[in-house]
């Protein structure tokens, strides 16, 4: 007889609220539902109520974790329609603390995994050694989650020279613990090896994006693919690897640490002189598009304006939105122990992609993402 | 004092009713090592039920309401409520959302309030300890952090550039008899220093403190309180005297040449708009323009 297990919307292991409903027969998964709606917030109806400037602090607060990839696609998308170009030295600066987030990101996320894996002492260590990395982006940024760096073209905030120092410090430490992360991984590989699968020729028609999908054996990366900030001037190499499951997707990331702290050392070398913003100027009409790779995969932003300093529409399409239905592929005949570890697999960002699900909150009626609505 | 009651244990359960996840991840950051909350007697908890503070971090959205009144149902006693960040505070940046029906405190009695956007965790650490009745160290504050918002009186002329600019309305201004106040609601500031950018007067600048937490939502303010000047022609008052002063000084300033003009000048800026628009003055400010006009000519 299948019984039905409600997770959410609130558990500790959660950082976010969230409901699934895992459908169990004995221990094994027959079908998951999910329920979002939890941090619907209104963002997009919001944005269109406020000036591009003020916006850019809304689409900021989207979310605490990849705050940066949203304002810095924001700024993105409302430049393309306004046709500015920023300065050289702004788009390095972008870049920089592009990579910071994903730093910090990749170490939280690290740190939850092995909190799933009942690794309390690498967890902690993990928690503790993010600590110096969140003092130099508050040292930099002057706040340690929401940056506030980026605007309509250009920066804000300038990179001084004894930041870049401390910096350069910092960075060589994190590139030894990423050495020792790694290592702490492969210790868990048997239990997180072969679980949460999701095989390449599935993965392109659930259309995910990010680690996940670069953990499914496809090379994908905004980064590379359509260079944007000063992506184009440095070099890296996107992370792939093909086993399709937990451990996978938990490589992609520790292996993404040291390329993070090269292109970092690349942009603070080759950090150009010169202005920090371009002149704006009136706002006209227009559309505009922003992509940026986002700690947890392709996040898009597309702005229209019909002239006045108000944007008409802002419509953003998060990586979680993506990735977070693919759990149900990924969870179907799998065990019930192993339910906590895919789903942290995902790495989800829930303020962003409940956004999304506009009609489900007003209404309160649920949605419901089962396997044949996704064909 | 955030809260009047001797603890002996602190047990900590986090609930997010809609946050954008930052104020969480400030939590657990709070918990690290080096904030030694551990030696204080703090725990954190997985089940609201094991607890006796709660900290609260984000909008309330609809669909989280009952639940955060579930979860402060089963909080054990004294049932310590904290609530953490701008949103938690006052929605923040998300004010007027169709989506977020109620404040914190209208759904649950909230004990203290650490505004920040998120607040940093030495904000939340400290006001932990202060429940706790527990001493932390100092910190070192970096000299560029986007702290509260505060505005220097004798800078601030009351032109209301920042209200203007800020994302979530946490300014606003407020004329009483003859006095303009430009009030700043640190309960509802999003940190992002929008404000201390636009000021053309460099009259605000973001504190570099952490220590911000407060036990009433009506004292996180800073104002500025400014004269209002009277219109020379009615009588009425209508703009702070400094910003006349200012704008004054700036006009003339540009116009450097035409100083036979100040007078006149500095004469039609005392009127207020209304009478500005009289007839009367009408005919003075064209004689002046063509004035101006002939003068620049001859130049």
């Amino acid at each position: 007889m299948p019984k039905t297990i409600v997770f959410g919307p609130y558990r500790p292991e959660f950082l976010e609220p969230d409901v699934y409903e895992v459908v169990v027969e004995g221990d094994k998964i027959i079908d998951v539902k999910i329920e979002q709606g939890y941090v619907h917030r209104g963002i997009e109806q919001l944005a269109a109520t406020k000036t591009y400037q003020q916006a850019l602090f809304l689409c900021e607060r989207i979310c605490g974790l990849c705050s940066h990839a949203h304002s810095c696609c924001y700024c993105q998308a409302v430049e393309d329609a306004f046709g500015v170009e920023p300065p050289r030295r702004a788009e390095y600066i972008r870049a920089a603390a592009f990579e910071l987030e994903r730093l910090q990101s990749h170490y939280i996320w690290l740190a939850l995994l092995f909190r799933a894996l009942h690794d309390e002492a690498q967890f902690a260590k993990l928690l503790n050694a993010r600590e110096p990395l969140m003092d130099l982006i508050e040292l930099i940024c002057g706040n340690r989650v929401h940056y506030s760096v980026n605007a309509i073209g250009g920066v804000r905030r300038d990179l001084k020279p004894t930041v870049i120092n401390r910096a350069r410090q910092l960075l060589d430490g994190l590139e030894k613990l990423s050495m020792e992360v790694l290592e702490a991984v492969k210790r868990h590989a048997r239990r997180i090896s072969g679980i949460g699968v999701l095989p390449k020729e599935k993965a392109i028609p659930a259309g995910v994006v990010g680690p996940v999908l670069r953990a499914s054996g496809i090379s994908s990366d905004v980064r590379k693919d359509d260079p944007y900030a000063a992506y184009d001037e440095v070099d890296f190499e996107v992370k792939v690897e093909d086993s399709c499951d937990v451990l996978g997707r938990a490589l992609v990331r520790v292996k993404e640490i040291p390329e993070s702290v090269s292109i970092i050392r690349q942009l603070f070398d080759r950090l150009p002189t010169g202005e920090l913003r371009a002149e704006v100027g009136a706002p006209r009409e227009g559309e505009g598009i922003g992509r940026v790779e986002a700690p947890r995969g392709e996040l898009i932003y597309f702005v229209r304006s019909n002239g006045t300093n108000v944007p008409q529409r802002v419509k953003m399409r998060p990586p979680t939105y993506v990735n977070d239905h693919a759990v149900v592929e990924m969870l179907l005949g799998e065990k019930l122990d192993n339910f906590q570890l895919v789903l942290e697999s995902l790495d989800r960002c829930l303020s962003c992609t409940n956004r999304v699900s506009i009609i489900d909150a007003r209404t309160g009626s649920k949605r419901v993402v089962r396997m044949d609505d996704l064909g | 004092m955030i809260s009047g009651e001797d603890m002996q244990e602190l047990f900590i359960y986090r609930l997010n009713t809609g946050s954008c996840n930052g104020c969480d991840i400030e939590v657990v950051g709070a918990l690290a090592e080096r904030f030694r909350l551990g030696n204080a007697g703090v725990k954190v908890v997985g089940e609201p039920e094991n607890a006796n503070v709660l900290i609260v971090t984000g909008v309330v959205t609809s669909k989280m309401k009952e639940h955060l009144k579930q979860v402060y149902e089963k909080i054990k006693p004294p049932k310590i409520v904290v609530a953490a960040g701008s949103c938690a505070l006052s929605s923040g940046v998300f004010q007027g959302s169709y989506n977020i029906p109620n404040l914190v405190d209208e759904v649950i009695p909230v004990n203290g309030y650490v505004p920040g956007c998120p607040p940093s965790p030495h904000a939340i650490a400290g006001a932990i300890a202060d429940i706790a009745r527990a001493k932390l160290p100092d910190w070192h504050v970096p000299e560029d952090l986007r702290g509260v918002p505060e505005v220097d009186d004798e800078k601030c002329v009351g032109c209301a550039a920042c209200v203007e600019a800020c994302p979530a309305g946490a300014i606003d201004i407020v004329d009483e008899s003859d006095k303009r106040t430009v009030r700043f609601s640190h309960a509802k500031c999003i940190f992002c220093a929008r404000c201390e950018e636009v000021c053309p007067e460099d009259a605000i600048k973001m504190a570099t403190r952490y220590n911000i937490a407060a036990k009433d939502k009506g004292e996180m303010m800073d104002e500025a309180k400014l004269e209002l000047a009277k219109c020379t022609n009615c009588g009425a008052l209508f703009v702070p005297s400094k910003q006349l002063q200012k704008i004054s000084e700036r006009i003339l300033e540009d116009i450097g040449k035409y100083r036979e003009f100040r007078g006149a000048i500095e004469k039609s800026m005392g009127i207020c708009q209304n009478c500005r628009t009289l007839l009367e003055n009408i005919k003075t400010a064209k004689s002046l323009l063509f004035s101006l006009n002939d003068a620049v000519r001859e130049y």
